[in-house]
């Protein structure tokens, strides 16, 4: 007697489809109940034979299903065993036929064609383009083998955000603990390289004995630093890039043991390395750190945070294993100086990642985002054109399936088409992304790293293949299955075409109309967003007067100059020699120049006289040298108070010039000119405070302000500075006199980033400016395609109506009724396609609130903009064909066919 | 649409080659009725364990079978305290035709098998 089957099997017998389980179900059952009661007196493992009956019951349910969906032709069951018989040649060839087919029948309909093939061409450009950007940017990993072990310790605060370098303390304890495989510290330079024209300020980086091991690099000529170039009597030796060796040296075969002049001083090159290997990425120069004693106080010192460093995870250790062992040092640090390393820690972060910071991946991604929608709305369109000449062609399929052909077949065909054009479109595609490419390269901000790599290259082909298949499969396949589903009878008959539009067909395109216009509404909303944002930084009002200011910096070799006096000397003489130069309205020499267009930006902390000497007290500050008419020179007034004179020097008072925002910090309802302050870590020196400018945007115009503090060069001497020029006539006249005097003074002093303060302000908008004019070219694609799209299948349900239409106004029915009924169909579906994308938009809006600059994600200007823009494009999409249908004479609209 | 039945009965060389497990199938037939585990049993045994079917297979196999016409559900249930879920299955005569067109064919590789020295020639 049978026993009930186990349930897991009575289930998977259930799961069958209807036919087959009413045929085989129970002889099903019986046999796995044979199986299982031999399988239990053989005394064979029960999972094993479990789990093949299970899986082979599985198996069955879904080549059951396949089979059931796709059913052999009625009349002639021998029939399907035709393709069986076919050979693996006649198999290919009815495959390539079915292309041929289709291209045969696309050619055909050439206004359908171009039309598709140019929507996805679009499409699959444009993301292929922004895919190559993200591939060579954020993707491609970096030039060192197992780059993803190199990573860049940092040090860092658990309660503001931002990092920053390390101390030399903090490495020493790294490299001796062997924390790592191998671990560096370097520090960049700025030289200045004599060569055969004007001397070139090249950046260097001086490294210690571990540097090149941890990038695990080999030489590309020559040999890397080695042991015995650190001791501090060992010859000179440098390695130089692989860009330097072609661009100075002209790639030329015995560079190694050929001089290089730097700063005055002559180093031998020892090694050229590889192209691409350099790190970090701006050096072409690297320069072995030659320690008198590692005992020396200045790198003892935990606070001072002047290092950068690169390291290689040691082997068999894990990211998260090294950064708790680095946090763990660090706590000890913290614990044994509180007053100097209270909440500070250190910790390793990936290089690439270091590299790439925060800001720029979630662009990048944001972009990929918005090009991705633009080819989905893209393959909507193509979609429903798809349908739409399906829906002509039914006639035709009808005769095909009365004829034989079984719906695998006409779906087959139907996607041979859609691949076809997807192809065809990829292809075009493609050419369409190098241009793009080439295009974003071009107006790209510079300080993107890597981007000046991005090209069409394998991976983005492939990218390219990939989209174009998905695309084929996403806009292909409602169309196979409604072309599959055509009822012959139906379709041959007379009215035909006029009744077979389908319930589903409907459903469908109503779907398909919603769907394109939240995706619109989304990425026009985003675009709204970024347009809105650069409109706010472009009038940010950063302080300073920028338009007629150009900006050179100059560094001086400290061979020639080496003291105080001739440093001082030098460079208030420069100055004085511009400011009365013709045409130039004022001239000034500083450190740092706003708006990152250069200099070292220095952070301090410093208290107020009175104040004690408490951490309590101290307020920090960026420290900034400047000689006399420097703020003059920059447009910036001087609120209260005086500029520097030729008085400030070493033998007078201590001075300085503070920003609104010190005075506000340090002495805080007082003012601020006359009061004194110090620098707490370093110069320990009273200053009075002589002259308080405006708030000034320091870094970027996104920067909030900070307390900026100014002394003058005569009192605090730098070999460096940024010298600013103010002029009545233009750029380059001011450019010719700054060379001019330059060169009368040294001329074997090169300037470096020559730039006006315009181009600064510009270069630091850079970025944003991009994503919003790529966003604004997508949205607007976006939208035209969408107009274009729901204008055509709002005008296609109309037209199918035509004949209903026809019979109300032979009826009676006045133009609004028509109008009334037209409208209640369409409008329905942009109320909600645009209410979805909206919702959609502020969602997305603020999980990226951070990228936009003083613009809420719910902006309502944007919203109501979007909203308006395409429901009135939804409107007039449905009311113009509605209009026709209102004025069409019935008689014709009833005849149609 | 119900199939229209056959006029002329179909070509027992039309449906060659057979699938491997289809000749197995129809091999074990030839004996008597069989239900599905029991040809599955004939067929261990046959291949001394190698193959091995479970009931999704089986009885794949036994649809195309009977779909194509080569085997037919016995009228009849046998021993009456067997399982009545069981279904037994015979070789119909033109599934006897096929099985013995494949059979042809298959001598005729063995000959040339033979004769190319791929295996020796079996001894009459």
């Amino acid at each position: 007697m049978s026993r009930p089957a186990p349930f897991a099997l009575r289930l998977l017998v259930r799961l069958h489809p209807p036919a087959y389980r009413r045929r085989f179900g129970d002889a099903i059952l019986a046999f796995c109940d044979d199986r299982l009661a031999g399988a239990r007196a053989r005394g064979e493992v029960p999972l094993r034979i479990w789990a093949r009956v299970l899986a082979d019951l599985a198996i069955s349910v879904i080549a059951e299903w396949l089979r059931a969906i796709v059913p052999r032709p009625l009349n002639d069951p021998g029939a399907a065993a035709a393709p069986r018989r076919l050979s693996t040649g006649d198999q290919m060839i009815a495959f390539a036929q079915e292309f041929v087919f289709a291209a045969r029948s696309l050619r055909k309909s050439a206004a359908f064609s171009g039309a598709a093939i140019a929507t996805l061409a679009l499409g699959i450009g444009s993301t292929t383009a922004i895919f190559s950007v993200v591939e060579s940017v954020l993707l491609r990993p970096l030039p060192f083998p197992e780059a993803d072990r190199v990573v860049v310790p940092e040090s860092f605060r658990a309660s503001a955000r931002g990092r920053w370098d390390i101390t030399y303390a903090d490495f020493m304890d790294w490299r001796d603990r062997k924390l790592f495989d191998k671990v560096a510290a370097f520090r960049g330079a700025q030289l200045d390289l004599a060569g055969p024209a004007e001397p070139v300020r090249v950046s260097a980086a001086v490294v210690t004995p571990e540097f090149f091991g941890a990038l695990g690099i080999a030489p590309a000529k020559g040999r890397l630093l080695g042991e015995g170039d650190y001791s501090v009597s060992a010859a000179r030796a440098v390695v130089i890039s692989d860009r330097m060796w072609r661009a100075q040296f002209g790639a030329r075969a015995d560079i190694v043991g050929e001089e290089v002049e730097l700063n005055a001083i002559r180093w031998p090159v020892v090694g050229v390395l590889p192209r691409g290997a350099e790190w970090p990425l701006d050096a072409d120069v690297w320069v072995p750190l030659q320690l008198g004693s590692e005992r020396d106080p200045d790198l003892q010192r935990r606070d001072n945070f002047v290092f950068s460093s690169i390291a290689r995870l040691a082997r068999g250790r894990t990211l998260a294993g090294t950064a708790a062992e680095m946090a763990r040092l660090a706590s000890l640090v913290a614990a044994e100086h509180p007053d100097i390393r209270k909440g500070i820690s250190t910790v390793p972060t990936p290089a690439l990642q270091c590299l790439l910071g925060d800001t720029t991946p979630r662009a990048l991604w944001v972009l990929l985002g918005a090009v991705g929608l633009l080819l989905l709305i893209g393959c909507v369109n193509v979609a429903n054109l798809q349908l739409a000449r399906a829906a002509a062609r039914q006639r035709e399929m009808a005769v095909r399936t009365a004829l034989g052909a079984s719906r695998f077949r006409l779906m087959r065909q139907t996607f041979a088409e859609s691949v076809t054009l997807a192809a065809t479109g990829g292809v075009r595609g493609v050419l369409l992304a190098r241009w793009m490419t080439g295009a974003i390269v071009a107006i790209a901000p510079a300080d993107v790293p890597r981007i000046g790599e991005s090209a069409v290259n394998g991976t983005a082909l492939a990218f390219a293949l990939a989209a174009s298949l998905l695309v084929a499969l996403l806009f292909g396949l409602a169309p196979a299955v409604h072309a599959s589903r055509s009822a012959p009878a139906g379709a041959l008959g007379d009215g035909g075409t006029r009744a077979t539009t389908g319930r589903s067909g409907l459903r469908t395109r109503r779907a398909l109309v919603v769907l394109e216009l939240a995706l619109s509404v989304l990425l026009l909303t985003g675009a709204g967003l970024a347009v809105r944002s650069i409109t706010h930084l472009r009038g940010v009002d950063v302080g300073f007067d920028a338009h007629p200011v150009i900006t050179a910096s100059i560094s001086l070799p400290g061979i020639r100059y080496n003291s105080s006096a001739k440093v001082v000397g030098f460079l208030y003489g420069l100055r004085d020699r511009l400011a009365a130069a013709p045409g130039i309205a004022a001239a000034g020499i500083t450190t740092a120049s706003p708006l990152n267009a250069g200099g070292f930006y220095l952070g301090r902390v410093m208290i107020a006289e009175g104040r004690g000497t408490g951490p309590d007290g101290e307020v920090p500050v960026n420290w900034n040298v400047a000689t006399p008419g420097y703020f003059a020179a920059l447009g910036m007034p001087i609120a209260r108070g005086r500029d520097f004179t030729a008085h400030d020097d070493s033998a007078g008072t201590p001075v300085m010039i503070v920003s609104e925002s010190f005075a506000r910090a340090m002495f805080p309802g007082q003012e601020a000119i006359g009061k004194r302050a110090m620098s707490s870590r370093d110069e320990k020196v009273y200053r009075e405070v002589v002259g308080v400018v405006r708030d000034v945007k320091f870094r970027a115009v996104r920067d909030t302000t900070q307390s900026l503090v100014w002394v003058p060069y005569a009192q605090n001497a730098w070999h460096f500075g940024i010298v600013t020029v103010r002029s009545s006539r233009g750029a380059a006249a001011a450019l010719r006199a700054l060379r001019r005097e330059l060169g009368a003074m040294d001329h074997a002093i090169a300037l470096a980033n020559v730039t006006t303060m315009d181009e600064a302000m510009s270069r630091s908008i850079a970025s944003d400016r991009l994503v919003a004019t790529l966003l604004g070219v997508f949205a607007t694609l976006a939208l035209a395609l969408a107009a274009v799209g729901i204008f055509g299948v709002l005008s296609y349900m109309v037209e199918q109506r035509m004949h209903e239409l026809g019979i109300r106004v032979a009826l009676g029915a006045q133009a609004r009724d028509v109008l009334g009924l037209v409208a209640r169909e369409t409008l329905p579906m942009v109320g909600i396609g645009v209410a979805t994308g909206l919702v959609a938009a502020f969602t997305l809006g603020r999980l990226l609130r951070s990228m936009f600059y003083e613009v809420q994600p719910g902006d309502p200007l944007t919203f109501a903009g979007v909203a308006l823009t395409l429901s009135a494009i939804g409107v007039v999409a449905a009311l113009v064909p509605a209009r026709r249908a209102v004025r069409v004479d019935p008689v014709i609209a009833l005849r149609s066919d | 649409m119900t199939p229209t039945s056959q006029t002329t009965p179909p070509d027992p060389e039309s449906l060659l080659p057979l699938r491997a497990l289809d000749v197995l199938v129809l091999t074990m037939l030839v004996g008597g009725a069989r239900h599905g585990y029991g040809i599955r049993q004939d067929i261990l045994d046959h291949s001394r364990g190698r193959i091995e079917l479970e009931a999704g297979s089986t009885y794949r196999h036994i649809r195309r079978l009977e779909d194509d016409g080569l085997v037919a559900a016995a009228a009849a249930q046998h021993p009456a305290d067997d399982d009545p879920r069981r279904i037994y299955y015979n070789l119909t005569p033109f599934g006897r035709k096929v099985l013995a067109a494949e059979m042809r064919r298959l001598r005729e590789l063995v000959r040339l098998a033979e004769s190319q020295r791929v295996i020796s020639p079996a001894r009459a």
